[in-house]
């Protein structure tokens, strides 16, 4: 073996062995760790006893990255190694490598990094950690806590849905749409009776018999059979089963008074097409806005309910010519409404005010 | 112009259907039927993508199917709710709108179609 080979696997060594293994060698410890101290190492051509040489690993790829013909040692060689060996990203190792190609360009990346403002240097750092983190935690799940796992995860999905378009678009319209505000906004009567299909209701409604008998007073049962009984068309007796939903759950469920409201509205809305001269419009008129209010009250930033009673104020007008119990109604003016709407959501707002003209008109 | 926002409506936004469901009900209950056939119409043709709710597709398959009865297009909409049934054999409300359609067609054959598919609609 000549001097030039043997130096260079003391390098590789170097940075390979334990602190032990330098104890045993070099009881002073002046040669420890500092790269300074390799210069001395070189020039007093430092051998390896056996025990040390067998723990060379033949297979070491990190000899191939050694530039053996020159002689020039790599600088990085040591955090190359701890780094891969804490599994830090490729981000990072590609950095070394062009840092040993191209030294300048290194330099010059680094003086490019330099002017970049701390909050974007916060912003690159974090991202870093975030993905070290994921790598880490695919690797290493059982080494890190389940709940620091899943808060990983979350904010990785959450960074994702965000930059992209079409799913802020989707959430933007599912935030906005629901079945009651279509409903809502079309007014048929029995349109909403076509929208389940006949066997998944026999299928439900079988269900939940059963399950009622067993626990009659269940409020999730009732109210389940209260949205089977309004998708089939029998709107009465889905408002009784919702009001023995309400009686029997604990706590209010800002869901049921909601529902309520709008089988009332169902209900008003049927007996008004029907005839309007009928004494029961006025009355399930003041009783769906007494529900609707107390579901505003349960649910303030909800716009299919503002949406409802916007609906109603509109129709107070109407119905006051011809009953005169509609003076017991406390609703504000359709705009009043409207105003409200188009504050939250300029779309459902623009939409209010359309409903307000074309009423006028 | 309420008719005025709504239009602008659909043109700014074109992938929201509420305008153009709010539109179809204005144009339907003036009994203006041949104008209530294109918003509709734009609205069926949108991709699946923009209908979030499931029932929406639903919704405006039969309402078009409506507007096109009204301007007596029956064949068309026959065909419609036909294709739409493929889609979603369980839903027995389009056998009973295909039935009623047909029914109100003048053309004879679809009459004896129909009383069949009363019949299952009865079975169903």
């Amino acid at each position: 073996m000549n001097n030039s080979q043997q130096t260079i696997q003391s390098h590789i060594n170097s940075s390979m062995l334990s602190k032990n293994h330098y104890a045993k060698m070099d009881p002073g410890g002046d040669c420890l760790s500092s790269k300074s101290a390799r210069g001395n190492l070189e020039s007093s051509g430092f051998d390896l006893d056996k025990d040390t040489l067998d723990l060379i690993d033949p297979k070491d790829t990190r000899r191939k990255s050694f530039n053996a013909a020159s002689g020039d040692e790599s600088p990085f060689i040591d955090e190359e190694i701890k780094l891969e060996n804490e599994g830090i990203d490729q981000e990072w190792e590609k950095f070394l490598q062009d840092a040993k190609i191209n030294p300048k360009n290194s330099e010059k990346k680094i003086k490019e990094k330099a002017k970049i403002s701390e909050k974007e240097k916060i912003k690159y750092y974090r991202s870093l950690v975030t993905k070290n983190i994921m790598k880490i935690t695919e690797k290493k799940q059982d080494a890190i806590a389940p709940n620091f796992y899943s808060q990983a995860v979350n904010e990785h999905q959450m960074i994702n849905e965000k930059d992209i378009d079409h799913s802020t678009f989707k959430k933007n319209i599912n935030e906005i749409l629901n079945i009651e505000i279509i409903l809502l906004v079309l007014s048929r009567k029995l349109l909403h009776i076509n929208l389940t299909s006949d066997l998944e209701i026999a299928r439900w409604k079988k269900f939940l018999m059963k399950f009622l008998k067993k626990n009659g007073k269940n409020h999730e049962g009732l109210f389940g059979m209260s949205q089977i009984n309004f998708s089939i068309g029998n709107h009465e007796v889905a408002v009784e089963y919702c009001k023995k939903a309400i009686e029997s759950s604990k706590e209010i469920v800002p869901q049921y008074v909601f529902w309520k409201a709008i089988y009332l509205y169902f209900i008003y809305l049927n007996f008004k097409l029907d005839n309007i001269k009928s004494r029961k419009v006025p009355a399930y008129f003041l009783s769906c806005e007494s529900a609707a209010v107390e579901a505003l009250r349960q649910q303030p930033e909800n716009l299919t309910i503002e949406y409802l009673l916007l609906i109603l104020s509109c129709e107070k007008y109407q119905l006051k010519k011809y009953h005169q119990s509609m003076s017991n109604s406390n609703l504000r003016s359709p705009s009043n409404y409207a105003s409200k709407i188009m504050k939250v959501n300029k779309y459902i707002g623009y939409i209010s005010w359309a409903e307000i003209y074309l009423r006028d008109k | 112009m309420g008719n005025d926002v709504l239009d602008d409506l659909m043109n700014e936004y074109p992938k929201y259907p509420l305008a153009f469901l709010r539109k179809w009900r204005r144009d339907y209950d003036a009994e203006q039927y041949l104008d209530s056939l294109g918003p509709m119409e734009e609205l069926f043709l949108k991709e699946e993508e923009m209908y979030s709710i499931p029932e929406l597709k639903i919704i405006v398959g039969l309402l078009y199917a409506k507007s096109l009865a009204k301007t007596n297009q029956y064949v068309l909409a026959c065909e419609l709710i036909q294709n739409e049934f493929y889609k979603k054999p369980t839903h027995t409300a389009y056998l009973f709108y295909y039935a009623h359609y047909a029914m109100l067609s003048p053309i004879d054959c679809l009459h004896w179609a129909s009383i069949g598919i009363f019949k299952e609609c009865l079975n169903s």
